[in-house]
Parts: C-alpha cells; structure tokens; sequence
C-alpha cells in the first residue's frame, strides 16, 4: 500500500480510518499522528478484520476541531509487532501510510443521504467545487447568498488550487489566485472592503458580486438591505465554524433570573453567638429580541443559530457571550410566509451586582463600527 | 416552467452607477454641508428613513435577475 494525500473528513461526522489488519488471522495495530509535522500521537490501538481492513471510528479524537473553522492534518500508521513504524518504501509487506486531513464543522444526516444518493460527497458537491457556491455559510448553500449589509463578515472558504474571480456586472474585479500553500487552508474574502473599494477605483457602489471559476459560474453574493435600524447583533460560529451574524430589532425584555437565597454563618458580637445571614443572590441577566419576519429559508439560518456553541451578543459594539433559545412552533412554522421569530437571549455569566443594563442610552455613545470586532479569525483575508 | 413568486425575491442594497455625481447630490440635500466621499458612504451603506428619503430623488433602474433577485440602480 502505498501514501494517500486525498482522504478528507469532517470532524462534525463520522471520520472512520481504513487500517490494514494484514488479513485472517492477524491484527494490525496503528497510530494516529496529529500537527502540521504529525509531532503528536494521539491515539494506538489494535484492530481485526477477517477482510483484511477495519474501518476504526477515530471521531472522539477530533472532536475538539468541530466548532472553529479549520484545517487539521493527521496522519495513521501501521506498526509492526516491534513497535516499528513501516515507512512508504514500497519493498516491506502490509506496510500503510495514510494521510488525512480534517476539516472543523460537519453536515446533516439529511445532506449526507442527499449526497450520497448523488453519488458525491460535501467536498466534491461544495467545499472544493469549482461550480458551485464554496463558501463556508450556513445562509444557503443556492447560487445566490444574500446578505443584509448590516450583517456583513468576511466570506470564509478553504483555499483552492483554482482561481476564482469575483466579478461585477460582467467585469472581474478581483482575482483570487491560489498561492503556494494555500490550498486547504482558511481563506476569506472582505465583501464589505470590496465594495467601499470600487468606490474609489471605479466610483461605483455595488450591491451584487458574481464569483466564477475559469470554468464555471459558482454563485453571488447579493447585498439587501437591513432589515431594520439596530445597534444589536448575534454573531455565532455556524455548523462550518465560521462566524455569522444576524441583525436583532433591539433588545426588548429583561427579564433576569435569581438563585435561591444562600445563607452564611457569622459571628455577632452582641450576643455572643454565631447568626445566619442572607448571601448576595446570582442574577442570570436575560433579554428577549425579535430577528424580525424571516421566510422558510430564512429560519433554517435561525436554527443554526440555535445549535451553535459559541453565540456573542453584539450591543452598541460590546460583545457578551450568550445562550440562545427560540419559540419553537414560530420557527419551524413551515409557511412560506415570513414570520416574526422571537428570540430569548441569556447571559453566560451570571452577576452577583448590579449596574446599568446594555440597554441604557448612555453605551450608546460608544461605535458598533470601532468596538465591534470582525476580523475573519484565524483566516487570512485575500481582498 | 415553473416561475416562482415575487414575493419573497430580495432586493438589493442601492447601487450606483457615478458615486461621485450621487455625493453632489448628497451635499446639496444635506443643505451644502461640506462632505466627503466617506461621509457618503456611511450614510448610504446603512439603511435609515433620511437615506429612503435621499432616494426618492433618483429615478431607480430595476433588474430582475432570473427571479433570484431584484437589482436596483440609481443615476
């Protein structure tokens, strides 16, 4: 057997290693490797297979890549019964070398089935297609990604060995060429500096960018605009672990939660003895908001939202780490019409003081566009 | 061929063609306030009823693309 550069897995799924067991009557013991030289051993262990090769579920050793927006290399390794590793020499029997990568997020059972039945599978059908839409959004996976321009991040995608340009109204405006090294790696493009770009270079404002391969269109990124007037954001690492954002219409409720009382023992004094004595109470501080009439497509956005482990509520540019939770029977209303989703916003921390609410008119001084913070991660920006 | 409905097709941000023609615009809605390229563009890349109002002084050219979305274009 020989070295294998093209298996790729997501570690949201099922990332299940082929490893050589050497046939009937004996095991195959492996090592899994881990880092950009493949420094650190993660896991040994020993598998049988009367065929030959055994599919290891390895998943639990990649969890911890899921949420943040990557690319992490791995590799496995037969060992013989010494210890010794086999190297890809093409003269020693049984020997295997696989090298794989894994990439942070993960896709639905029902996307899984979809594309199978296609007979295609999420890097072919999306991550590094040439004609269709590559990016790491969860707003859609359509040819036309639409994007109010309030809620503007930069685009993340995994670098490509191909060029794409961004084109407007006919003209690429932008070549994205693939660089050495950057293929597989984390890569995203500003929209938002794009367009405040063509302002001075072609004295255009423009809300609409087609992106095209050498072969193929892939799909646009349409610009709206903002649903409402809003200081108050959630932006949220998606199911590919890149960052999103969705316009809030302000934060209307509060309506915080309080602890039980605790009590403390203290000496009095006075008479000599020890007293019971109320403890500050906990306070979980927590808001209601509306997202404002979402169509059916729309609230699928939402319920990424809501499975999301890292959610950050953006108020006149701070940000607070949050929980989210939804009315369920308004967000998987199946109408076609727009709804109207009403969001609960809790806080992470909880507060045993009291001070002005993020609601106050006096953070309001403060610039959503100074504070709030929209680098693209550990991404490098190539426009 | 099925067509879909209108209804739910988004509508682009306003673009335009000649943004230095649209400023001049700009500064004398603003009653000749001396004003940047950037001033504009804040105002413009965010949605408030001053910049609705602003708009209804142009004559928008509208394009429908392939029922995905509806391109609006001013001067």
């Amino acid at each position: 057997m020989g070295t294998n550069d093209a298996i790729n897995y997501l570690a949201g799924n099922p990332v299940l290693i082929p490893v050589h067991t050497g046939g009937l009557s004996s095991t195959g013991r492996f090592r899994i490797y881990t880092g950009d030289n493949y420094a650190n051993l993660v896991f040994e262990g020993v598998a049988f297979s009367a065929s030959g090769i055994a599919l290891v579920d390895v998943t639990e050793l990649f969890e911890s890549y899921r949420s943040v927006a990557g690319v992490y290399p791995a590799k496995m390794a037969t060992v013989d019964t010494m210890g010794q590793e086999y190297v890809d020499n093409g003269t020693v029997n049984n020997e295997y070398l696989l090298k794989f990568k894994v990439f942070a997020g993960g896709i639905s059972k029902a996307l899984q089935r979809k594309l199978v039945a296609l007979n295609t599978n999420i890097f072919d059908w999306k991550l590094k297609s040439n004609n269709s839409n590559f990016f790491l959004t969860t707003r859609t996976n359509g040819e036309s990604i639409v994007i109010p321009e309030n809620e503007l991040l930069p685009l993340y995608y995994y670098g490509r060995s191909a060029r794409f340009y961004i084109m407007v109204d006919g003209f690429a405006e932008f070549t994205i060429d693939p660089s050495v090294g950057t293929t597989d790696t984390l890569q995203a493009v500003d929209i938002a500096s794009i367009r405040e770009s063509l302002i001075t270079s072609k004295n255009k404002l423009v809300s609409v960018f087609d992106i095209i391969t050498d072969s193929s269109y892939c799909c646009s990124i349409v610009i709206t605009d903002s649903i409402f007037q809003t200081e108050y954001f959630l932006k949220f690492r998606n199911s590919w672990g890149a960052w999103e954002k969705i316009a809030i219409d302000g934060v209307v409720g509060f309506t915080p939660t309080f602890d039980d009382v605790t009590k403390v023992t203290q000496w009095d004094d006075v008479i000599a003895d020890f007293v019971s004595k109320n403890k500050r109470k906990k306070a979980t501080n927590a808001f209601s908001a509306y997202v404002g009439y979402k169509t059916a497509s729309e609230r699928l956005f939402i319920i990424d939202l809501l499975l999301s482990d890292t959610v950050v509520l953006i108020a006149h540019g701070l940000e607070y780490e949050v929980n989210i939770s939804a009315e369920l029977p308004t967000l998987i209303n199946t109408s076609s019409d727009p709804v109207n989703v009403s969001l609960k916003i809790e806080f992470i921390d909880t507060e045993t003081n009291f001070s002005d609410l993020i609601i106050d008119s006096e953070y309001e001084v403060l610039s959503t566009t100074t504070l709030e913070n929209i680098t693209s991660g550990t991404a490098d920006i190539v426009v | 061929m099925i067509i879909k409905p209108l209804e739910n097709t988004p509508v682009t941000a306003p673009q335009f063609n000649d943004m230095n023609a649209a400023l001049s615009v700009y500064r004398t809605f603003k009653d000749n306030q001396v004003l940047q390229m950037s001033d504009f563009y804040k105002f413009i890349s965010r949605s408030s009823n001053e910049r609705d109002e602003f708009l209804q002084l142009f004559t928008p050219t509208v394009i429908i693309r392939n029922n995905l979305y509806v391109k609006v274009s001013y001067n």
